[in-house]
Order: C-alpha cells, then sequence, then structure tokens
C-alpha cells in the first residue's frame, strides 16, 4: 500500500510477484517475472517478501505429520558425505 | 545491559530469528551440529507441508532431504536482510514440493488437489519439541485456517488448488472452468485479503520473510 509509486502498467509485474511467491506461475511467466525481478524492482520485491509471509502462515496451517526417523539419519549422513568436498567450493575468506 | 520491564509482545518469534541467525553462521563454518538442531527443529513442518503436497511419503522425503541438503552445502543462500530463515526454509520445501508434484501424472494431482482444498482440518505443525512453541505454532496454524476459511470461496478455491495443489494458474483455470484472468485476480486478491487478515494478527505475521530461490530455481 504504501509502496513508491509504480511505472504505468506496473501492475502486472505485480500480480505475477504474487503468484511467484507460491510457484503458481507458468514456466514462460516465471521467467519473465523473475527477469524484471533482477532489475532490482523495488516494489515486487515487496510484494514476493509479503507473499512469501503469507505462504509461511499457509505452511503452518497443515495438519502436523512426524517425519520417520530414518529421515533424519539419512539426511545427516549425505550431509557428512558432502562434506568432504565442501572445502574445494565453499565460500573462503572473511565475510 | 537494558532490561526493559514489560513486553507484551510473546518473544519466541524474535528468539527465533535470532537463534537462526547464529545457527547461519554455524552453517557456514560447516558445524555438523548446526545441521541437527535445524533438522530438529523444522523437519517436521517441512516434512507435514511436503507431505500434505506431495501426498506421498516417499516424494516428501525426498524433498525434505533436498531442502536440507542444500541449506547445508549454500548456506549463503539465505540472505537475512530479506526476511525469516522459517519462512525462506519453508518457501523452499514449498517450491520443491510443488516442482515433485508436476512431475507427477495429471489424474492423481488432481485428487489430490481436490482434497487439499478440503483438507485443512487437523493439528497445525509444531514448529519445535518445546511445549510453548507447539501451542504458538497451534493457535497461529487455526488463525489462518480461519482467515482462509472467511476468504470468498472462489478465492480460497484458485488459492488452495495453488499452494496446496501446486496447480499453476492456467492450470486452475481449467480445473475449474474460470477464465484465466479471472484467476489472476482471484489469487491477487485472496492472498491481499490474508495479508491484511494476519497484519492484524501482528504478532504472529513477524518480518517478512526471504527468498526462497534466490531469484532463480533452487
Amino acid at each position: 500500500m504504501s509502496a513508491p509509486t509504480a511505472p504505468a502498467g506496473h501492475e502486472d509485474y505485480e500480480a505475477l510477484a504474487v503468484a511467484w511467491a507460491i510457484a503458481a506461475l507458468e514456466p514462460e511467466e516465471q521467467v519473465r517475472f523473475e527477469a524484471h525481478r533482477a532489475e532490482g524492482c523495488e516494489i515486487c520485491a515487496e510484494e514476493v517478501a509479503a507473499s512469501l509471509s503469507v505462504g509461511l502462515e499457509l505452511a503452518y496451517a497443515v495438519p502436523d505429520v512426524d517425519p520417520p526417523a530414518s529421515l533424519r539419519e539419512r539426511v545427516l549422513g549425505a550431509a557428512a558425505t558432502l562434506d568432504a568436498g565442501r572445502d574445494d567450493e565453499g565460500p573462503s575468506g572473511g565475510g | 545491559m537494558n532490561l526493559v520491564a514489560e513486553t507484551p509482545s510473546p518473544p519466541s518469534r524474535a528468539e527465533e530469528d535470532a537463534w537462526c541467525a547464529a545457527l547461519v553462521v554455524r552453517l557456514a563454518d560447516g558445524e555438523a551440529t548446526a545441521l541437527e538442531e535445524l533438522y530438529d527443529r523444522y523437519a517436521r513442518p517441512a516434512y507435514s507441508l511436503a507431505r500434505r503436497i506431495t501426498g506421498d511419503a516417499p516424494f516428501a522425503e525426498e524433498v525434505v532431504q533436498e531442502v536440507f541438503l542444500a541449506v547445508w552445502r549454500q548456506p549463503e543462500r539465505y540472505r537475512p536482510e530479506r526476511g525469516g530463515f522459517a519462512g525462506w526454509l519453508l518457501a523452499a520445501v514449498h517450491h520443491k514440493s510443488v516442482d515433485a508434484v508436476r512431475r507427477e501424472e495429471a489424474v492423481r494431482r488432481r485428487t489430490q488437489a481436490l482434497q487439499a482444498v478440503e483438507a485443512l482440518d487437523g493439528p497445525a505443525v509444531s514448529p519445535a519439541t518445546h511445549t510453548e512453541d507447539a501451542v504458538e505454532a497451534r493457535m497461529r496454524g487455526e488463525r489462518v485456517r480461519d482467515a482462509v476459511s472467511e476468504l470468498p470461496a472462489s478465492q480460497r478455491e484458485a488459492l488452495t488448488l495453488a499452494y496446496y495443489g501446486g496447480y499453476t494458474q492456467r492450470e486452475i483455470a481449467t480445473l475449474t472452468n474460470t477464465p484465466i484472468g479471472t484467476v489472476k485476480t482471484r489469487m491477487h486478491r485472496a492472498i491481499r485479503n490474508l495479508r491484511g487478515a494476519l497484519d492484524d494478527l501482528s504478532d504472529f505475521s513477524g518480518p517478512a520473510v526471504g527468498d526462497p530461490t534466490d531469484g532463480g530455481t533452487p
């Protein structure tokens, strides 16, 4: 609502931003929106962030299911395996 | 030290953010225990969401594994300035689940999605094993479900088919025999209405969440 003034025709992107955040776009629309977003559009960044917040709430609204215990072992085991090659590509130096 | 005498809002969201910020630093340092802690805290909501969307235990496990390993490999893809970690993580789970569903057969998905429209019953997920967090999560889930149930039926249908069913807007248009433009408008309004409803519960809406895909495919 208090976003910077949008250029004419920008509403289309705002609708795309909402749908992008909940992964409802067709592949070609997704490409189009991501190109626009990569230009650093602040209005769309705000729209995406707000829509993702709603998505988070929707995520918390689903019925609770416990993951199997074996999954934990698999994930941590796979991480330990990956760890061996991690130093080669990991970010190095100060941040 | 600066002790504020009375803090009216529940501290858990701020605490969660602080906890996550510290955790991301440890992940970047390659601390395996950080991944374990992250898993123990979020595996359940992540799995619950993946399970709801894919309707399939092996798929859900695959999604959860992929997302946690992606975080382990590239923790720097999380950008704190864009919002909270939980939102980012669960958005990644959502996107991966939707991707998995889209690789599925249409018939199976249709059944799944139509169930999803009505399947918001049942207990909300617990983000952690702490009792107070579980209670808060339950309340939070109830508020969201209330807000969703108060949407006009057409908006609710468009949103749930997209979010929980993994359908694109075009597919929803076909499925519900509605013009694509109408579907887009309904979805946009549904999100706006929910934003409004959830902003009223500002203690629960928390900070805006970050980007699950860093601008591209995860």
